[in-house]
């Protein structure tokens, strides 16, 4: 689209013509209504006047709509030097641009003396396209005066604020350098929210209106700011001057809220509400009053009364489902929550809230949380793993020298008596002592490398340290007496050791087994005693009772300690 | 003795609770609990020594994201309720301070007054409980901090699911993490988490008591 085109003229050198069509189609491309629009007219209205200004002094130069076609000549001139280029001079202002700024700016304090044409953006509109502004080249001449102008004369509404933008685009020619004070504050106002000029009587004296607009302003900013107690004092002195704004009261209900004076807050609200009943601002500040109160059934009111102006408010929705949940109305509450789960704000509180109404329904999960799975500070490893070997000696303890320590020997002092029928059937354990060492015919009272055959396998055993003095071999009677008699009529033992088989698996012995071991020890001149415990079913030691507490303890530790191994190996390898 | 043992547990059981919230991602318990990961976490948060540990815990307890949180709910309440709505989709990703006003913009009014505070408070007891754990902090003074932590985190929720909800949001605000939409993955476990919170194998009173043993 070409610049003539969006202007809807021909393209001309007549900048009064060019002027007549740009006023007539901001009508059409209003700043406020069609930014892009207007930003587009513009730009073809600079260009157009820039091309319009620069034909009337070169005559010559062809339309641009029609171009002369670039032809290259069949037989170019001869290389001619070129001649020096005249400096350029540096555009001075006009004389008369001073005046005419100036005189802008008087209609500019005169349009801010008066409230009314100060809130009517068409006064604006048409002091900025007045001719002093034409001039691109003036332009940053009267920007700057205007830009002064304004410091000194900030309470504007914001649709004037953004008009002054799209004439001089002084936030979009904004560099990365800090900006100065009424730059932070021009660009606020363009970004912050819209002060409302509306409501403002009429009849009010300006000196008023100005404290009043000068106040609310100071109370926004020192809100934005999160300077609370400021924004309060301020907002209350906008409130002495004038009662029934609903952006001040909007703000004061918040910092109402905020000091937990709700009764106040919520007045406050019910006169939002009054001053400007299609807007939503009093109604939700009510229902959440309400709601905080603890007030569900008026809450639920308030929702309704609200969501009849908005019925998709999403906020609305969630307040009201969230009176239901707390009035133990769940399915509704469930239902709007379902609602709410593809918002865009409440997606996430609505699952969670999903999920606690459901859990309260159903049966929940028994997985345990990760701070009670992977519970463990370092060290505990360590101790735990010493506490494991701790119940392993005292379940054990046989094995780690301190004999059978739960289980009362029967003494018996011939091996035939291993034939008494209180013995035979049950888990046995037998111990062969009271050998003397000099009767062994022992050559150096040391044992190296014993093989004892156990069953059908040899199990070698290295004796080569003397702090080992037991012996603990076979599975089976046979086994037994083999590594019995092997050792008492071979190798070398010393006075008071013990030979002692199946410490881990006790044999159940039966009558071959005594049979067996009668006929092998019988003639033995060397036996003097034998000793035969019962397991489970014998006496029991003295320890027996007191040790059982912690014996059982120390079983259930061994069985979970071994759970908890287990399932970490199992982490490990599942990389869970 | 029992009765003051039983109490103990409870209260390292509930801080552990609270802290397991920051368990997303890639970080768990186990990691917590090797001196390797356990450094390393302490340097993603700028701490490189006992005084800047303590620097770090009561910033956190005092201050946290949640005041620049605070700022940009502020901010954005001065916005009326339709100029929100048509202010939502301006507050496009990309720039940090836009990004996290559209934050503050999308949840800043399902939170309660305290905002994200509960993201502050479930790392300071994490950050706490590594340093107190390694003996890098005096465990009682850690242990304190902790608790005043929880007591904070108490008075500023009303449930375990605010709780989760207010950490949840400030992970995200506070743009410590990798994840640019905090909402698939690390939601997921957070709701994981919940519900287990909910079975009553697990349950746990969110008022519980807290006193410093």
């Amino acid at each position: 689209m070409s610049i003539w085109q969006i202007l809807d003229i021909a393209s001309t050198n007549d900048i009064a013509a060019i002027k007549k069509a740009y006023s007539k189609k901001l009508k059409q491309h209003h700043p406020e209504d069609d930014p892009a629009g207007y930003q587009r007219l513009r730009e073809a209205y600079d260009t157009a006047i820039k091309l319009a200004s620069r034909q009337a002094k070169q005559k010559a130069v062809p339309e641009l709509d029609d171009p002369a076609p670039l032809t290259i000549p069949e037989h170019p001139e001869p290389f001619q030097p070129l001649q020096p280029i005249r400096p350029i001079q540096p555009v001075r202002p006009t004389p008369d641009i001073h005046e005419q700024t100036e005189q802008l700016i008087e209609k500019a304090v005169a349009i801010y003396s008066d409230f009314q044409a100060r809130i009517d953006l068409n006064r604006w509109t048409e002091l900025l396209n007045s001719d002093a502004l034409w001039d691109i080249r003036h332009k940053q001449i009267v920007g700057r005066r205007f830009y002064h102008f304004l410091q000194e004369h900030r309470l504007l509404p914001k649709n004037v604020w953004l008009l002054i933008e799209s004439c001089f685009h002084w936030k979009a020619d904004l560099d990365d350098s800090e900006p100065d004070a009424f730059m932070k504050e021009y660009l606020r106002q363009l970004d912050g929210p819209e002060l409302r000029y509306n409501y403002i009587p009429s009849g009010m004296d300006i000196e008023s209106i100005d404290r009043f607009l000068s106040r609310r302003a100071a109370a926004f900013q020192a809100l934005q700011d999160n300077q609370l107690d400021m924004a309060r004092t301020y907002a209350e002195e906008a409130l002495d001057v004038f009662l029934d704004d609903p952006d001040l009261l909007r703000i004061q209900g918040e910092l109402l809220v905020h000091s937990g004076e709700l009764d106040d807050a919520l007045d406050v609200y019910s006169r939002i509400v009054r001053l400007s009943p299609s807007e939503l601002d009093g109604y939700i500040g009510r229902v959440r009053i309400l709601f905080g109160k603890g007030l569900y059934h008026e809450a639920i009111e308030a929702c309704d009364n609200a969501l009849a102006l908005a019925p998709d408010h999403e906020e609305l929705q969630f307040l009201l489902a969230s009176c239901y949940r707390d009035l133990g109305e769940i399915s509704k509450a469930i239902a709007i929550f379902e609602r709410l789960k593809p918002s865009y704000h409440y997606a996430r509180e609505s699952r969670i809230n999903l999920l606690e109404l459901r859990g309260q329904l159903r049966t929940s999960t028994t997985t345990l949380t990760p701070a009670r799975r992977y519970r463990l500070r370092p060290g505990e490893g360590s101790v735990l793993f010493l506490f494991f070997v701790l119940s392993f000696i005292i379940m054990f303890s046989e094995l780690f020298g301190f004999g059978n320590m739960y289980q009362k020997p029967i003494v018996i002092s011939a091996p035939h008596e291993l034939l008494q029928p209180d013995l035979i059937g049950h888990n046995v354990r037998v111990e062969l002592t009271g050998i003397d060492r000099s009767e062994l015919n022992v050559d150096d009272g040391r044992i190296k490398n014993l093989i004892i055959p156990v069953g059908n396998s040899d199990q070698t055993m290295d004796f080569s340290d003397t702090r080992y003095r037991r012996i603990s071999v076979g599975y089976s009677g046979d086994s037994l007496v083999m590594a019995a008699s092997w050792l008492l009529k071979g190798h070398p033992l010393e006075n008071g050791d013990h030979i002692v088989t199946g410490v881990l698996s006790p044999l159940v012995l039966t009558e071959s087994d005594a049979d067996s071991i009668t006929r092998q020890f019988g003639s033995e001149q060397l036996i003097r005693e034998v000793y035969i415990d019962t397991t489970r079913s014998g006496p029991r030691s003295n320890w027996f009772l007191p040790m059982l507490p912690l014996r059982l303890l120390s079983l259930f530790y061994m069985i979970w300690y071994t759970f908890r191994f287990l399932r970490k190996i199992y982490r490990l390898i599942s990389g869970g | 003795m029992i009765r003051r043992m039983l109490n103990q547990r409870t209260v390292r059981r509930y801080l552990d609770e609270m802290m397991s919230v920051c368990l997303h991602g890639t970080l768990t318990f186990n990691a917590l609990y090797k001196k390797k990961t356990a450094a390393a976490l302490l340097r993603q948060w700028e701490i490189n020594d006992t005084d800047s540990i303590y620097r770090k815990l009561k910033w956190l307890l005092e201050e946290g994201y949640r005041s620049e949180f605070e700022h940009a709910r502020r901010y954005l309440s001065t916005f009326s309720e339709s100029e929100r709505r048509s202010l939502a989709p301006t507050l496009t990703e990309g720039d940090m301070r836009l990004r996290k006003l559209s934050i503050a913009e999308r949840y800043g009014r399902q939170l309660p007054s305290d905002g994200i505070a509960a993201f502050d408070y479930a790392w300071c007891i994490l950050l706490t409980s590594v340093a107190s754990d390694f003996k890098w902090i005096d465990p009682e003074l850690g242990l304190s901090y902790a608790i005043q932590a929880a007591s904070g985190a108490q008075s500023a929720y009303s449930s375990w699911e605010e709780y989760v909800l207010g950490y949840s949001v400030g992970a995200e605000f506070s743009g410590r993490f990798q994840e640019a939409d905090f909402g698939s993955k690390n939601e997921a476990f957070l709701m994981d988490l919940l519900q287990t919170w909910q079975s009553p194998g697990n349950r746990l009173d969110w008022n519980t008591p807290l006193r410093h043993f």
